[in-house]
């Protein structure tokens, strides 16, 4: 799956999880640029994400992802 | 011995005197061997064993969950034992009195005169230990092969009595290989060590004075008079407290060892959420990263999630796993600060609200805040109710008893009774007298303004210790007179304990 194809479906993930259906995000978005996005609801999005693509993510990955770009790359090494 | 004594002076001149002759790996053995020292301060030789034991655990287990050939299974043993064996031994020794009575009943037999030796710290290094052993687990920190560098690592003294919960991956490089006495980063370090005594000394321990009265003598009273002990106990704890991070945090960064504030100017915060993430932040993102994010991971909240989800309740999915793991995470919460009925009370209590604001966010869109918007009065009323939530929880946390919370919150409410002028003028009488007379009154009152002042000068961007630190003169003159002026302070009365350490120990039980 190529990184076009992870952020059209991504992008559907967030807008879901989020309720905003003008979201859009790229390699650089962070928790800071979503105002939703917080410790309450990090997990809620990487749960969502997980069932989209059908992967599972360690606690490391769960911890240590600083932007959306390493999460589409962690996606694609893992689909 | 407290950061605000002499003993703890000569102990601290003694070594920087003989760390300025060392050289890297003889530094990193004088501090192992002062912090060894700083422990069996606290008391009984046997408390040695059991930040030992927690240490040589987790050792072995990291060790063993990173040789050669071990088993994912196997793995998940060696974390498992090393997290039973430790916190089982906290549980023992710190709440077996809380547990004693239904002991006792079960087994038909008094246990009431069971006690155990509680080592100092060992809520907070337990805590630093089993992060540390999960982070190996988790394959986030690679395992450290010298026990030596590890022990340092669990009994480091600037964090031993009242923390921060440091991660290792944050702290080891510059633990193991400690700088040099450099002048720039001394004088930083003193200026912050001497804040922080400030806070404790000019503001926490006269501020006590008042909270004891209320507390005690006076927790009969009404109205205004437990309005003050709350308030007087939120500007106390804060003084209190983040005066010893800033004291543990300026003697560690003599070595280069910059520890984490625990504090970001906490009463400023809007909500009790945001209240969370500037107070005790350390003890709270151990929380977040080894017990809330596990449980909302778990199978079986996801499971729940994913249910309400397939029926169609999207919203419901995602507050449903957050609400239950936030139950457990403040229950949690509440009884690792003691081992009473007060303490699981006010846990719960912060995680109603932490509960209602989930609520508010599954229900009510969030919205970005202006810069604007920070500065009108809505938000300075939001502000305003934060804090005396935040007050009114330090009724449940200080008192002796549920019973005593019970009583102080009826009488606070009961408007008939609100002012009682002769009641107030005692109590300010008493504080008049046991404070020490008009200076020490007007000492702890200047004190307070100018440690508010500060946090308001940092909540508008501006940093006053900063400005201190670039003008010379201030530091060689103003400064060493204020040091001196705390010093006289201290020489006048016995050195009050960091309140946050009866929480990580009690010489006794």
């Amino acid at each position: 799956m190529d990184r076009s194809e992870i952020y059209g479906r991504l992008t559907g993930v967030f807008r879901d999880v989020f309720d905003d259906d003008t979201l859009t995000i790229n390699d650089t978005t962070t928790a800071n640029d979503i105002e939703d996005w917080d410790s309450l609801t990090h997990i809620s999005l990487l749960t969502s994400v997980e069932d989209e693509f059908g992967v599972k993510f360690d606690m490391k990955a769960v911890l240590s992802l600083q932007n959306v770009g390493e999460m589409v790359d962690l996606i694609a090494k893992s689909v | 011995m407290v950061f605000n004594s002499f003993q703890f002076f000569g102990f601290f001149a003694c070594l920087i005197i003989l760390y300025g002759f060392l050289k890297e790996k003889q530094r990193f053995f004088a501090l192992l061997a002062f912090s060894i020292a700083f422990f069996f301060s606290f008391g009984s030789f046997w408390a040695f064993f059991y930040i030992l034991f927690t240490a040589l655990s987790s050792y072995l287990c990291t060790l063993g969950m990173e040789k050669e050939g071990t088993s994912e299974k196997r793995r998940k043993v060696l974390l498992i034992l090393c997290l039973l064996s430790n916190f089982g031994i906290l549980c023992v020794v710190k709440y077996f009195n809380f547990f004693a009575g239904s002991v006792s009943s079960f087994f038909n037999r008094d246990y009431s005169d069971v006690s155990f030796i509680i080592p100092v710290g060992i809520s907070f290094y337990t805590f630093q230990m089993m992060g540390y052993t999960i982070d190996v687990y988790r394959k986030i920190t690679v395992p450290e092969r010298n026990f030596l560098k590890l022990f340092l690592f669990a009994s480091y003294f600037p964090q031993m009595i009242d923390g921060p919960i440091s991660r290792y991956n944050d702290v080891s490089e510059k633990l193991f290989h400690p700088a040099p006495i450099e002048y720039e980063r001394c004088r930083d370090a003193l200026i912050l060590f001497a804040w922080g005594l400030f806070k404790k000394i000019c503001v926490a321990d006269n501020l006590k004075i008042l909270v004891d009265l209320v507390f005690g003598d006076f927790s009969d009273g009404h109205g205004i008079i437990i309005m003050a002990g709350a308030v007087g106990y939120a500007i106390y704890i804060y003084a209190d407290f983040s005066g010893c991070i800033d004291m543990a945090r300026g003697i560690s960064s003599f070595f280069g060892v910059e520890l984490k504030n625990n504090f970001e100017r906490p009463y400023f915060a809007a909500s009790v959420e945001e209240f969370w993430r500037k107070w005790h932040i350390t003890l709270s993102l151990w929380f977040r990263d080894y017990l809330f994010y596990p449980l909302l991971r778990s199978n079986g909240l996801t499971g729940i999630g994913r249910a309400f989800k397939k029926k169609g309740f999207k919203k419901a999915s995602k507050a449903i796993p957050t609400i239950i793991a936030l139950l457990v995470v403040w229950l949690t919460t509440g009884l690792w600060h003691g081992a009473s009925l007060t303490f699981v009370v006010w846990g719960l209590y912060y995680g109603s609200f932490m509960i209602l604001g989930v609520l508010r966010d599954t229900l009510f869109k969030k919205r970005t805040k202006s810069e604007e918007e920070k500065k009108s009065f809505s938000h300075f009323l939001k502000v305003l109710i934060t804090f005396v939530i935040v007050s009114f929880g330090y009724i449940l946390f200080n008192a002796s008893t549920f019973e005593q919370a019970v009583s102080m919150f009826e009488n606070l409410f009961d408007l008939r009774h609100f002012i009682e002028p002769g009641r107030i003028f005692s109590l300010g009488v008493s504080f008049f007298k046991r404070v020490g007379g008009g200076t020490y009154l007007t000492v702890t009152v200047s004190s307070v303004i100018v440690m508010v002042l500060y946090d308001l000068a940092r909540e508008l961007g501006a940093d006053p210790l900063n400005w201190i630190k670039r003008r010379l003169w201030i530091v060689k003159y103003v400064f060493s007179v204020g040091v001196m002026f705390l010093l006289l302070f201290l020489m006048n009365r016995s050195a009050g304990d960091c309140t946050y350490m009866r929480f990580y120990f009690l010489t006794n039980v």
